[in-house]
């Protein structure tokens, strides 16, 4: 008979009649509940902080920063004026620089400025202003806008993205949204 | 329904058998609370598997980005602070449970037949866990796990012969670098985790197969032994209790103290004083004692025999008893071991230089150093920037020098960039205590983290000298996170490299085209304080004669030659140039003709036809207008050729630079000024030549230089002439030796007397006899 078969011949000797009795059962079942329970706890205890690592970065609130674009000084009224502007952005422990394109249009009758994103609202190409005529062009798939940003030509599905913007002392800002 | 789905588990793999029987083994009477380290040192290491998996969500193994990771998880991250937390203290409990569960094995004597294999695969783990350990606080890269790995290979060189391999091989390269790190990192998250599995599942599956020793039990005599409890859930109860009571722990303390970051690893800090973790301070004690060529023995041949006189413990050791007190010499050999271990342990923690406690006014020297920021530029034993000079090196440490430091840095050096401080006398006298009590031991205070988090780029030591760089690339970067001001308090006491001599000429080109550029130094208050009233907008073109108007001498910082204005103006004269110009231009003469016109233009109308200005008084009028408007005619040359001294006269004239001047050619006042004009000032004020003794001795100086020099102030009319003295006008005429005997004979006892002596200087022509009354 080996170690194993010993033992399991010695538990049979010794442990069984403990099994049979009504207390040795119960005491069993509390010891199995309790266990079952301090498990649970600890899964818990190690589980959420775990879980919240991966999901957290998920649920981090999008800033909406505000990023200088230009002087208004050299706006033409009517004629759509780029500029190119950028913004530092969180990327997990990475600080990268964006860029991006604006066209600001100052009407001609007075009022407030537009500023239009020359992100195609197609398949995301870069438009670009036509002046010869007078409209947003996309040369990917010939999409066009006019000033205002609304489609006129081709396949974009809505108008050219508005930026939120505002000035200060002559110097106008747009609101970018981050992600 | 969940009976269903393990017995179909079961039909399929015997999974759920397998699981049964290993959980109901039959434990002896006497296993107990003191058999749970085993467990729990599993359950640590799952927990180490399990939170380390997860840091690999976010970790980066490269120079470059290990730190900034590592600090991203710890205080950026959501619950980053408790999972890196739980794996550090998880690593310092694991070591402690295994220590525990060796001492445990080795007391209760179940290292002895038939389990030599177990306690040998035991002794495995035990290394490879002390493996883990040391690869694994390498990975942060902040200052302890850097010096912790120049030192811990340095070790791995003493081997003799092969040492230096070792070494070379272990580093991947001849320092500690990138190459080190990867491939710690593949050590500790691969290889050795892989191992440590392979070694527990066996050394689990021994222990399944040998059975937990039954308590005190003589080798051999396992035969009738009390088997009166399974091992779940009897022991699996003990285990979890345990286990919870660790998880509540290590959850508490990493959530509370968080894991340590020290500051990112720089090879060139030489003044860290670096000290392992505390599993391994016996060792660094240990080494104290072998010091040079004896280091092998401390590093390599004592821990070497030690290992292997665990190894062979149970083969050597073959007393058959268990009981501790019928084994007196294993318990006083392994008891000692421990012993000395926890020792030297504590010898190597209390061995660590303390930092003196500040007094009180040391630390309010201490926390205004931190508000200034004053670590950014300079380190102390190394910690901090290194712009300027580590304090805890500083030579200056007189009270006095300090604080003439602190208010005026460019006394010392005028190159300094180090801005001035005006600091009430309470903050003066805190700073300068706090600077004079740092020494060799001390190390950086721990600064709040303010504001954004600093890029890692900033922590490079070349930082300084090549920030430009990143300026010119991309100016938005800076102007994120810092304002003008900020580049002001070092750039204020030296320019920019860009900004040369020139450069306020030249720098129209870069405001035009990168406006941004200017904007990261610059308020724009700055720029208009300039370019107020000649703002070139697109209108310049038609207004800018209204700004030459308001400020014609700007133009000319930018505009110096006068081709600029005549490329415009020639032949198209500007508005104010009307038909009648010519004859009222002199009204506007004094104010901007030199904005356009050199003085050759002037030169060639008024060369031979004076300005009506300049009438025939004019030479002897000019005086009152020179100064407005001479300049934009005449040049200095000009000037000087009548005046024969620089026109109008320079500062410092009056007080001090006239009176050499007069003395040399006392004419030249006489060009422009009569003798009143001197003697305003000095009949209150003598000339400096004019001593206590010059009423004596002015004759010997008239009789040098002439009396020109007194008719100046002294001449016939002025109120204090010659005559007003002598009584008689000075100097003499020529023939006054021989018409003086009217004036001796009456007057001689009050006029002759105030300059000769009777018997010395009549008595050369008169006898003295002349003289006797």
């Amino acid at each position: 008979m080996n170690q194993e078969e010993q033992r399991s011949h010695e538990f049979e000797t010794h442990y069984q009649p403990y099994e049979q009795s009504q207390e040795t059962i119960s005491r069993r079942r509390f010891l199995s509940y309790t266990t079952g329970l301090l498990t649970g706890a600890i899964a818990l205890l190690l589980g959420i902080p775990l879980a919240g690592v991966v999901v957290g970065p998920l649920l981090k609130k999008k800033k909406s920063p505000w990023v200088r674009l230009g002087g208004l000084s050299d706006i033409a009224p009517g004629v759509p004026a780029k500029f190119t502007y950028s913004f530092r952005k969180a990327d997990g422990w990475f600080e990268k620089t964006f860029r991006g394109t604006a066209y600001v249009i100052k009407p001609k009758s007075g009022g407030d400025f537009t500023v239009l994103s020359n992100v195609c609202t197609h398949l995301g190409c870069g438009v670009r202003w036509d002046s010869d005529q007078q409209a947003f062009l996309c040369p990917c798939h010939n999409g066009g806008f006019d000033i205002e940003g609304k489609v006129t030509l081709g396949p974009p599905p809505r108008p050219l993205d508005r930026f939120t913007h505002k000035v200060e002392e002559g110097v106008i800002f747009i609101q970018v949204r981050e992600g | 329904m969940l009976r269903r789905i393990l017995k179909w588990i079961d039909e399929q793999s015997d999974l759920v058998s397998i699981t049964r029987h290993f959980l109901e083994e039959p434990l002896a009477k006497g296993v107990g609370w003191p058999h749970v380290f085993g467990s729990l040192a599993l359950f640590c290491f799952m927990i180490q598997m399990v939170t380390g998996v997860f840091l690999l969500l976010y970790y980066t193994p490269t120079p470059d980005h290990a730190h900034e990771t590592v600090s991203f998880i710890t205080h950026e991250l959501p619950f980053g602070k408790i999972v890196r937390g739980l794996h550090h203290w998880g690593a310092s409990a694991m070591a402690l449970v295994v220590g525990l569960h060796m001492l445990q094995v080795f007391v209760w004597g179940a290292y002895k037949k038939p389990r030599q294999v177990i306690w040998l695969l035991g002794v495995g783990l035990l290394l490879l866990t002390m493996g883990l350990a040391f690869t694994g606080y390498l990975l942060p890269w902040d200052m302890k796990a850097y010096w912790a790995m120049v030192v811990g290979t340095n070790i791995a060189g003493a081997v003799p012969i092969i040492g230096e391999y070792i070494r070379v091989l272990v580093r991947g390269g001849d320092s500690v670098g990138a190459l080190t790190l990867t491939r710690f990192f593949t050590i500790h998250t691969c290889i050795l985790p892989a191992l440590l599995i392979g070694l527990s599942v066996f050394h689990l599956f021994q222990v399944r197969k040998r059975g937990i020793t039954p308590p005190w039990r003589k080798v051999g005599d396992e035969e009738n032994v009390e088997y009166n409890q399974r091992f779940y859930p009897e022991q699996i109860f003990k285990d979890v209790v345990v286990a919870m009571m660790a998880v509540a722990l290590l959850v508490f303390i990493a959530g509370h103290y968080g894991a340590p970051l020290e500051r990112v690893a720089s090879p060139s800090e030489t003044g860290y004083v670096p000290r392992p973790e505390w599993f391994f301070l016996y060792q660094f004690q240990f080494l104290k004692y072998f010091p040079g060529k004896l280091e092998f023995l401390g590093a390599v041949v004592i821990p070497g025999i030690v290992v292997l006189a665990m190894l062979l413990l149970p083969y050597v050791d073959t007393n058959p008893h268990r009981l501790p007190r019928k084994r007196p010499i294993a318990m006083f050999l392994g008891i000692g071991l421990f012993v000395v271990i926890t020792a030297l342990g504590v010898m190597g923690l209390a061995s660590a230089p303390k930092q003196r406690e500040l007094s009180q006014q040391e630390k309010v020297g201490e926390k205004l150093f931190l508000d200034l920021r004053c670590q950014t530029c300079h380190g102390i034993n190394g910690g901090g920037g290194s712009a300027g000079p580590d304090l805890a090196g500083a030579t200056m440490n007189d009270p006095s020098k300090l604080r003439t430091l602190l208010r005026n840095p460019q006394a010392f050096n005028p190159r300094s960039i180090m801005p001035k401080y005006e600091l009430s006398s309470a903050q003066m006298e805190g700073i300068v205590a706090f600077l004079r009590s740092i020494g060799k031991n001390s190390q950086m205070p721990k600064s709040p983290a303010i504001g954004p988090k600093k890029p890692q780029g900033h922590f490079a030591e070349e930082w300084l000298t090549q920030h430009k760089y990143e300026v010119r690339k991309d100016p938005a970067q800076c102007s994120s996170c810092h304002k003008p001001q900020f580049c002001q308090t070092c750039h204020q006491n030296r320019r920019p490299d860009s900004h040369q001599k020139q450069w306020i000429k030249s720098h129209f080109g870069t405001a035009m085209e990168k406006p941004e550029y200017c904007a990261v130094c610059h308020e724009r208050s700055f720029c208009t304080a300039c370019h107020q009233d000649v703002l070139h907008t697109s209108q310049w073109l038609t207004e800018h004669k209204r700004g030459l108007e308001k400020r014609p001498e700007i133009c000319k910082e930018c505009h110096q030659s006068k081709d600029f204005c005549i490329s415009c103006h020639k032949g198209a004269e500007p508005a104010s140039h009307g038909p009648n110009w010519i004859n009222t231009h002199k009204k506007s003469a004094t104010r901007s003709c030199n904005v356009c016109h050199t003085q050759d233009f002037c030169s060639s109308c008024h060369t031979g036809a004076t300005p009506q200005s300049h009438d025939a008084r004019w030479s002897r009028t000019h005086g009152r207008s020179a100064g407005l408007g001479c300049q934009k005619c005449h040049n200095d040359s000009f000037c000087q050729s009548c005046h024969k001294v620089s026109m109008p006269h320079p500062r410092g004239w009056r007080s001090r630079l006239h009176q050499p001047q007069a003395q040399r050619d006392p004419s030249t006042c006489g060009t422009c000024h009569d003798q009143s004009f001197c003697t305003r000032c000095h009949v209150r004020s003598k000339p400096s030549s004019h001593t206590s003794k010059w009423r004596r001795n002015h004759k010997a100086a008239v009789k040098q230089q002439g009396d020109a020099s007194c008719q100046n102030c002294h001449g016939p009319n002025s109120p204090i002439s010659c005559k007003s003295c002598h009584g008689l006008d000075m100097p003499h005429p020529d023939d006054f030796a021989l018409r003086h005997t009217r004036v001796a004979s009456y007057k001689r006892d009050s006029l002759c007397t105030k300059c000769h002596k009777i018997n010395e200087f009549c008595v050369k022509c008169h006898e003295a006899k002349d003289f006797q009354k």
